[in-house]
């Protein structure tokens, strides 16, 4: 076999075009799973038990099915009870809401590892349930969920080429029309393997200046140091 | 002393080598050594290849592969492709021949081999009853549903490059894109579409228009003389014993499209 990679070239804006929408559903996806994520994590340890139920029977849900028939589902299941849906916002809803089951689960850990001594300092200030999320324990737990939250964040991107099988045109599917067309799977594969390499590492460098931006400090402070 | 054995032991490796390179045989003679011939079909595009409701492989192609299996005196081994997957799958020796509804052009031909036809048809347009296409100049804005790398792709980026392309995996989903209405026509080959027509009546409908007359045949890898040339003996064979007619109609219900028998 000729390694040739000149049809590769010949089609590359095609390709981009392709790279283009995989960024756009991943960010989308990225922040919304993510917001999504938080709001479980805190429903599934609330005292309210109907929110508790809600949040794991959902986490138990999403996390104990394939995501390709999530997406099916989601896709093609819901236009025959009248639910008519597009592909582009359907991929990003159907990843959000997969993504955000496990990413729950992440934020939860984060939680449970923040002190109780912190919270008990907190009511003796007198600060009310919110203060006490917004400022103790969810700069504590985010910093401990942030690292396994940016692996998180790298299999979304990379759960995002599943979407071209709903005939999303992000990179895996405009490759797979390239590699179709010029019958030169090694050498397109081989470039958009690359290309999928070259999204992660962004996304863990960008996950990595956040985490020294917004949480390197809140581990120097004291009070927060935990386990009292 | 020592040296000597090594070196020897190196000449006869790389002896050995060149013989099994110079023995490496003709697919034709490797299949029937292996007693098993592997076929890629289609399993997704009723009447030609489908799964029946026992999950068992049905259709024309399956007929057919049955037959060369059967001709060959080897066990037919089914393992099933995809368009876009059927010729990746036969470079990288995942299957020993296509058998799946491939139509033969001279851009595929460059990386693999072709056999004479074994079944005629042409490219169609399935279209909305209500969405009042009639043909390519009304596809412009439109969705159209393609198969990736498929002929009717490229023909709708030829002579509609205006229209919107919808990428599916396999005509399953082109019925679904089709009835729930995202889409507004699909074009394959008029085998598929038909079938779909008859299916879905009141909704769907194939225009008349057939845009292309292309042979269905069986593909290899290059470089065996031998086996192409026996597969282009089965399948003129095929055609002059009327086993052919006798094929379509059983899958088809109509008159085989006209299929010369060239040997």
């Amino acid at each position: 076999m000729r390694i040739d990679f000149s049809p590769v070239l010949s089609r590359l804006d095609y390709l981009l075009e392709g790279l283009a929408v995989t960024v756009l559903v991943a960010v989308a996806a990225i922040f919304l799973s993510f917001a999504l994520g938080l709001l479980l994590a805190i429903c599934r340890i609330s005292r309210t038990r109907g929110l508790r139920i809600f949040a794991s029977v959902y986490i138990d849900v999403f996390r104990n099915t394939p995501f390709i028939v999530q997406l099916f589902f989601l896709y093609y299941g819901l236009p025959e009870i009248g639910i008519p849906t597009d592909p582009m916002p359907t991929g990003i809803l159907a990843l959000s809401l997969a993504c955000a089951a496990g990413n729950a689960e992440i934020i939860r850990a984060g939680i449970e590892t923040v002190s109780k001594g912190i919270v008990d300092a907190g009511r003796s200030f007198g600060m009310s349930g919110y203060q006490i999320y917004r400022y103790l324990i969810l700069p504590n737990a985010l910093r401990i969920a942030w690292r396994p939250l940016g692996n998180a964040f790298v299999n979304l991107v990379l759960t995002t080429s599943v979407l071209s099988t709903i005939t999303v045109n992000d990179l895996a599917g405009n490759a797979a029309n390239v590699s179709a067309e010029t019958f030169k799977p090694f050498e397109v594969y081989l470039t958009v393997l690359v290309t999928y390499c070259a999204v992660t590492f962004t996304v863990s460098g960008i996950v990595n200046s956040i985490y020294a931006l917004l949480f390197s400090r809140v581990a120097e402070r004291p009070v927060m140091r935990g386990h009292a | 002393m020592k040296k000597s054995w090594i070196t020897s032991a190196i000449a006869g490796i790389v002896l050995l080598c060149g013989n099994v390179g110079a023995a490496q045989a003709d697919d034709l003679q490797k299949i029937i050594d292996a007693k098993t011939v592997r076929a890629g079909i289609c399993l997704t595009s009723e009447p030609a290849g489908f799964r029946d409701a026992d999950n068992n492989p049905k259709g024309y192609d399956v007929d057919v592969a049955n037959m060369l299996a059967e001709q060959l005196g080897v066990a037919l081994e089914i393992v099933e492709v995809e368009g876009s997957t059927r010729i990746p799958m036969l470079l990288s020796d995942k299957i020993d021949v296509i058998i799946c509804n491939i139509t033969a052009t001279t851009e595929r031909a460059k990386s693999v081999d072709f056999s004479f036809p074994y079944l005629r048809t042409g490219i169609r347009l399935l279209v909305q009853k209500d969405g009042g296409i009639t043909g390519f100049q009304d596809l412009a804005g439109k969705k159209v549903v393609v198969g990736r790398g498929t002929t009717g792709e490229a023909m709708v980026k030829q002579r509609a490059p205006e229209a919107e392309l919808v990428y599916i995996e396999n005509p399953g989903d082109a019925i679904l894109q089709m009835r729930q209405k995202k889409a507004d026509a699909y074009i394959e080959d008029s085998l598929g579409i038909d079938w779909i027509a008859k299916t879905y009546p009141d909704q769907l409908m194939s225009l008349p228009e057939t845009y292309s007359s292309d042979p269905i045949t069986l593909g290899i890898r290059k470089d065996n003389p031998s086996f192409l040339r026996w597969l282009d003996l089965f399948a003129s064979t095929y055609v002059s014993s009327g086993r052919y007619d006798e094929t379509y109609r059983k899958w088809w219900g109509t008159e085989a499209p006209k299929l010369n028998a060239v040997w």
